[in-house]
């Protein structure tokens, strides 16, 4: 081999591999001016069909779906906008969604009415059935599908919601929610797995901008078998409508102490005020290590507290050889729980050591929002 | 003697070779990695995060050292980022000049009662001030003793913030508005725990600027700064995108970086007397998580989000490129022990080496292979064709490599508005390898040499780089 | 010349936002100023008298929390009714919309008919 690379160097035979490296780096490079120029031109062509058609929509919404008290039929035809022509439709379809997410109540309802009379829906159904592969595009028709309240083959539908890919499932999960509400609960969280801490927040934020107050029991999908994001997710709806499930959370706690599921557990324990729990989250404390755990389990006895953890608190804040961060916590949670701990407070203040007050005042002080 | 010169041409030979088949492997996987972000991109509404009210909380930490000119509207900017839950804390690292005074007034500021566990070492805070409006009780700034380097001033701040989450900049970079929700997306979309995530920077020299927000980005005019912005637009395009795709970066950079607190805490802060200090951060929590057996990814977005002014001076450039040199040098020296280190897993195996390798060596490889050209010259011992050939391919090959990275960016976003810029920026790519790279090499070696040096003569020569530098510490320019 | 209509600075940075409560406002008989920045709304709110202001929350230069603390702390116009419109949608934004002085808070996608009602609530009819 060194042999070799001598030879390649002293150019016994090897130089047309080097010229042919060099044809295609300028080969390349020219392609790459070429890609550039596209991008140019594509943009330029973009920003030209929308200054154009811009106008001609949103005066023509202004008309027909502001001024007027018309909810559908339209005149489109009005327009004369080629919806055939693939640049056109996708100006028209920027344009549309951004009026959708701008203009809400009735209005809103003509402004989907509006979209579907413009023909999306047919596009949209075509592409679920065809393009079933490309992500992009089905995750895109599944949304405009919802946003104009079209519904779904059933066999199609079933499909998207079993798709191997993550973004599928969770973008036809979204669909169903929008178009069926509370109905699509059961069939949502029956075939949520594999989901990230944003498709969580995405499923959570459908659910809740759905206007839904019910009494769905989201606690019955806790599973320690299923991932932090799915469980998370369920203690997040827990937490926002109010659904305390003591034992299910306590049996996320138990059953790994240590992970973050747990860690939010513990949280929802006290956002949900499960007052019940005050005692076990003390014991709970007293065999943990995890400095972060700690904190947590303090927090939530302040949310919680019934003045069962005052005392417990109480040592945990004169203990001097604690981390800062722990006494202030234990002390904040006592002054949380106040009317229990009034006396002790009182008493507290009246023994203080000056790094204790110093400590006192910053945890009280009005302008510290966040600690 | 022959024998001496294959071998050394051997090791020449093979060095190039590798160094070409990462650029080609890097040229088909920086594609792929930002294809695969644009796909989800184009997937979803970024409102999405933007609006909703279990996003996780970010403190935003940013260093200030005597920026009197520009403090208040450059925090103004960070105060109206688009995130629904976030803090801004200003680490006032012992400024000589009116900093604080002009801070104060602006914004409403006095001191109040605080404990701070000092859970990363920091030079001592002195006092910490809140705003007595409402609109600004995101704000928090805090007065430091100077600790003569970013980590330290860094470090205060992450002692202060409240949020899980640290944004680390510089009070002179120019965000884009919804920076904080692109990087939360990127952490939040992740398979496993995203301890850092970085974005693509650029620079704000001849774009138009006003009142700390960017009103229009442009090429920079100054030919050096335009050096920059197209070294910057390579690496982080084609380099930190490929790298992306194999989880394998190595570093995010100091002006603009998200951190996940937990393990920057765990992993002991910033190290002040790095003067690599992002760099050498990063590669301590890498092997942090590899320690505790943790899966960990480390991530970057194509995306502009930070616009830094770049030293548009020759002695400013070098004086900021010897740092760099400097400081690689003392992670290679501090961290060698995950060199081919399977324990280190990816990190230990190939970031780490890759490294040491490629980044480290290349500029005394490239010094030592113009030394070997001019021995054989004065021996004649070379193939003139051949020589020549390879001379026009590699230039070729880097100007296509330089091109394709403009390529890339563009087809993340179109960021020039005028036409000319794209042509201009093209066009640098020809002039790099003649006047640009020379600089680079040249300080690079010039880093390594100090460092050396500088070894000798203990840490004297370093604090006062910190302190009496009449400018933003050093580490605070970056 | 005494020009007897109610006057309302709307600041939104969304053109189609913007351009959609010009629409409905003026339709109403409202006179309106327009903003696209904090800055810019700053401005106005300090030289020109006002009846009412819509604001956004996240804006350029200046967030719409801090537009309400101004005019709240300002000579002129401190009386100003104030609706917030935002996409912000958390119990935090809203009570610190509050908090710093606005009267009113909508959440968007917004309701045409809705916020002219709200609007009339606060300074009657244009």
């Amino acid at each position: 081999m060194m042999h070799d690379i001598r030879a390649f160097f002293e150019g016994d035979g090897w130089p047309i591999l080097v010229i042919a490296a060099l044809v295609l780096s300028v080969l390349f490079w020219t392609a790459s001016l070429i890609g550039i120029a596209f991008f140019y031109y594509r943009d330029y062509r973009y920003r030209r069909a929308y200054s154009r058609i811009y106008p001609a929509l949103r005066d023509f919404i202004y008309e027909h779906v502001l001024a007027e008290n018309r909810t559908s039929h339209f005149p489109v035809e009005k327009l004369g906008l080629d919806l055939n022509n693939k640049l056109v439709s996708k100006v028209v379809r920027h344009v549309l969604h951004e009026f959708i997410f701008t203009i809400g109540g009735e209005k809103g309802q003509s402004m989907r009415h509006l979209f579907n009379e413009l023909g999306f829906d047919k596009e949209a159904q075509y592409e679920i059935r065809h393009s079933a592969t490309n992500m992009v595009t089905t995750v895109r028709s599944l949304a405009n599908l919802a946003l104009m309240k079209v519904s779904i083959q059933e066999k199609i539908l079933d499909q998207l919601l079993k798709s191997p890919q993550v973004e599928i499932r969770v973008a036809a999960s979204k669909y169903l929610l929008q178009v069926e509400g509370e109905h699509a609960f059961d069939r949502v969280f029956e075939g949520l797995y594999g989901i990230s801490q944003l498709h969580a927040i995405d499923i959570f934020q459908t659910i809740v901008q759905g206007d839904y107050f019910g009494d769905y029991i989201f606690s019955q999908w806790l599973d320690v078998s299923k991932s932090f994001e799915v469980n998370s997710l369920i203690m997040d709806l827990m937490v926002y409508y109010q659904e305390l499930n003591e034992a299910g959370l306590w049996e996320l706690i138990n059953a790994n102490k240590e992970t973050k599921t747990a860690l939010k557990a513990v949280n929802s324990l006290g956002k949900l005020l499960a007052k019940d729990s005050e005692e076990r989250l003390q014991e709970l404390y007293t065999g943990e290590s995890s400095l972060t755990a700690k904190l947590e389990i303090l927090k939530a006895l302040g949310r919680i507290g019934q003045g069962k953890s005052i005392d417990f608190l109480y040592r945990l804040f004169i203990d001097s050889n604690l981390p800062l961060s722990l006494r202030k916590h234990a002390y904040r949670s006592l002054v949380a729980q106040k009317p229990y701990s009034t006396t002790l407070l009182r008493k507290i203040d009246g023994e203080l050591d000056s790094e204790e007050s110093k400590l006192i005042r910053s945890v009280n002080h009005p302008m510290v929002h966040y600690i | 003697m022959t024998h001496f010169i294959s071998s050394v041409e051997f090791i020449f030979g093979l060095y190039c070779l590798l160094l070409l088949v990462v650029y080609v492997m890097l040229f088909r996987i920086s594609s792929l990695s930002i294809r695969e972000n644009l796909r989800k991109r184009n997937s979803r509404r970024i409102q999405t995060l933007m609006e909703s009210e279990i996003a996780p909380g970010v403190s935003i930490v940013a260093p200030a050292y005597n920026e009197s000119v520009t403090i208040v509207n450059n925090v103004r900017s960070l105060m109206t980022l688009f995130y629904p839950r976030y803090e801004v804390v200003i680490v006032n690292d012992g400024s000589k000049d009116d900093t604080l005074a002009k801070l104060i007034k602006e914004f409403d500021l006095v001191a109040v009662d605080f404990m701070v566990d000092y859970l990363v070492p920091c030079k001592e805070i002195k006092a910490i001030y809140k705003s007595r409006d409402i609109s600004h009780k995101r704000l928090t700034v805090v007065d430091k003793i100077n600790g003569g380097s970013k980590a330290d001033a860094v470090n205060a701040g992450i002692n202060v913030a409240a949020f899980p989450y640290i944004l680390n900049t510089d009070v002179d970079c120019v965000l884009a508005n919804d920076t904080l929700v692109y990087l939360m997306e990127a952490v939040l979309d992740a398979k496993e725990r995203v301890i850092a995530v970085g974005a693509t920077l650029r620079m704000s020299n001849s774009s138009y600027v006003d009142s700390g927000m960017l009103v229009e980005a442009a090429l920079p005019k100054p030919i050096l700064a335009r050096f920059q912005e197209m070294e910057y637009i390579r690496s982080y395009l084609l380099g930190k995108m490929g790298w992306n795709y194999l989880n394998c970066i190595p570093n995010v950079s100091g002006g603009l970086g998200l951190f996940d607190k937990e393990i920057l805490i765990a992993a002991g802060g910033y190290d002040p007397k790095s003067l690599g200090e992002d760099m050498e951060m990063v590669t301590r929590m890498c092997m942090k998580m590899c320690d505790n057996n943790e899966k960990y990814e480390v991530k970057y977005i194509p995306q502009t989000l930070c616009w830094t002014e770049g030293p548009d001076s020759l002695k400013m450039l070098t004086r900021q490129r010897i740092r760099w040199a400097r400081g690689l040098m003392q992670i290679m020296r501090t961290h060698r022990k995950a060199f081919f280190n399977p324990s280190y897993r990816k990190f230990g195996l190939i970031v780490f080496p890759y490294n040491a390798i490629f980044e480290f060596f290349a500029p005394i490889m490239e010094i030592l292979g113009i030394f070997f050209y001019i021995y054989l010259i004065l021996t004649n011992g070379i193939n003139w064709q051949m020589a020549i050939l390879l001379l026009v391919f590699v230039y070729m090959f880097s100007v296509f490599l330089t091109s394709f990275s403009i390529l890339l960016d563009n087809y993340v976003y179109k960021y020039y508005k005028r036409r000319e810029d794209i042509v201009r920026l093209c066009l640098t790519a020809f002039l790099e390898p003649f006047i640009y790279h020379p600089i680079i090499v040249y300080s690079s070696i010039k880093g390594y040499i100090q460092e050396l040096f500088g070894k000798k003569h203990a840490w004297g020569e370093m604090k006062r780089k910190g302190t009496l530098t009449p400018l933003p510490p050093d580490g605070v320019k970056k | 010349m005494w020009d007897k209509k109610k006057r309302i600075l709307v600041v939104e940075d969304n053109e189609i936002l913007l351009s959609t409560m010009q629409f409905v406002l003026l339709r109403e008989g409202y006179d309106l100023l327009l903003a696209k920045s904090g800055k810019e709304a700053l401005s106005l709110v300090s030289d020109e008298s006002i009846d009412l202001v819509i604001t956004d929350l996240a804006l350029p230069f200046a967030n719409g929390f801090e537009i309400i603390d101004r005019i709240r702390k300002s000579n002129t116009n401190n009386q100003v009714p104030v609706i917030i419109i935002s996409g912000y949608r958390d119990d935090n934004s809203i009570v610190e919309g509050f908090e710093v002085g606005a009267n009113d808070y909508i959440k968007k996608p917004i309701s045409p008919s809705e916020l002219i009602s709200r609007v009339r609530l606060r300074i009657g009819h244009a």
